[in-house]
């Protein structure tokens, strides 16, 4: 090798020998000595996220199901009236006359006061923050559905979601004039019955639609007519007429 | 080839080796990054949803559990569907589902256990994983509903 070689051949180890350990220290400062690379926790924190996305999902599927059952239920023990109009009570039987009736046009929003308060009870105790709203489809069948979005937040990350939830009750609001149709004939045979009456209202009794429960109280007749909904048990409609 | 040629090349050869030695002297690159290892428990945490939504006659298992806090008979079908669905075969470990009512009451139901023999004491001895959830109640309040991982 000449002289000029020599230098070539020096210069460019030493270039590769400073190039090689500047480079590697700059990469341990901003590395550190050892690096535990979490390679799975944003992967796990959003299959957590997703999971409990399902969870809520469910749990609101089953708060729409027993606020309904809920609801009828005390639409049914208030005889079908609007809580506002505070009506009259026989022995927990709301007297039907004046404004204290059942008005079929508006039954869905009468249903819905009590649904409300019990669905927002039911997600306050999960602490979600989310309403309800009801609405008609386009043929005309009465709907809930959830109304605004549900934020989670895990180490950080935010995630938010519309549940969208909608359930359709499977009730039908004409039970009630059904049921007025009825008492209102039984009524008439019984008072037809004059001198003879006995208070029997027989029809009624053998209806195989409902099962009655009728007594009478300060010349009020009592009534308790009930029907099983799905698998929660019976909605009991309570109201008492003048005999 | 002349002498010198041979020399340059022994030196350029020894020059190459010291290079690669500083490298890895220096432990150039990433060798000092490592992947923690990952785990997920998404199993158990879908094995509970999973178990709440099997369907029977009355409607999902968790419709049936509802259903139970007012009428104890239903406590024989969650027992049969238990026994049916968390028989997983996997060695050494069993599967429980606690249900804890808004009153207080508590049902535990495997398909290793009768129900009501599993004692508190004897569950939290087993415990070794948890997923909770909570459903609501058909009267007030909510449902706590866990499923316990044991390995006995």
């Amino acid at each position: 090798m000449n002289k000029k070689g020599a230098w070539v051949a020096t210069l460019t180890v030493a270039f590769l020998f400073v190039y090689l350990f500047s480079t590697s220290m700059l990469m341990k400062r901003s590395v550190g000595d050892v690096k535990v690379e979490d390679t799975g926790k944003l992967s796990g924190i959003a299959i957590n996220l997703n999971l409990k996305e399902e969870e809520i999902r469910f749990f609101l599927e089953k708060a729409f199901e027993y606020s309904a059952f809920n609801a009828l239920k005390d639409l049914g023990a208030d005889g079908g009236t609007s809580k506002k109009l505070n009506c009259e009570k026989i022995d927990g039987h709301v007297i039907w006359r004046g404004d204290c009736y059942f008005d079929i046009t508006s039954m869905e929003d009468v249903f819905f006061e009590r649904f409300e308060q019990k669905f927002n009870d039911y997600a306050k105790e999960n602490n979600l923050k989310i309403n309800s709203q009801h609405d008609y489809d386009s043929e005309g069948k009465f709907f809930l559905k959830t109304n605004g979005i549900i934020e989670l937040q895990e180490e950080g990350i935010r995630y938010g979601f519309e549940p969208g939830i909608i359930f359709y009750p499977e009730y039908n609001f004409n039970i009630y004039a059904d049921i007025l149709r009825k008492v209102n004939d039984c009524l008439k045979k019984e008072r037809e019955k004059g001198s003879a009456r006995n208070n029997l209202f027989e029809d009624c009794r053998d209806d195989k639609d409902f099962k009655w429960v009728i007594k009478t109280e300060d010349k009020f007749v009592l009534f308790d007519v009930s029907k099983p909904y799905e698998e929660f048990g019976d909605i009991t409609i309570r109201f008492s007429l003048p005999e | 080839m002349l002498p010198d040629d041979w020399r340059d090349g022994f030196f350029a050869s020894l020059g190459l080796v010291a290079l690669v030695f500083v490298g890895v002297f220096l432990k150039f690159g990433a060798g000092n990054i490592f992947a923690a290892d990952t785990t997920f428990n998404d199993d158990v945490e879908l094995a509970l949803l999973s178990t709440l939504r099997i369907e029977t006659a009355k409607g999902d298992l968790a419709d049936v559990i509802v259903l139970n806090e007012n009428d104890e008979s239903y406590s024989s079908m969650i027992e049969g569907i238990a026994t049916q669905n968390l028989n997983f075969a996997i060695k050494d470990t069993e599967y429980f589902v606690r249900i804890t009512y808004p009153d207080g009451d508590k049902l535990i139901f495997s398909p290793f256990t009768i129900l009501g023999i599993l004692s508190e004491e004897h569950f939290k001895k087993i415990k070794t994983i948890t997923k909770e959830m909570v459903i609501p109640s058909l009267n007030e309040g909510v449902i706590k509903i866990e499923l316990v991982v044991g390995n006995e």
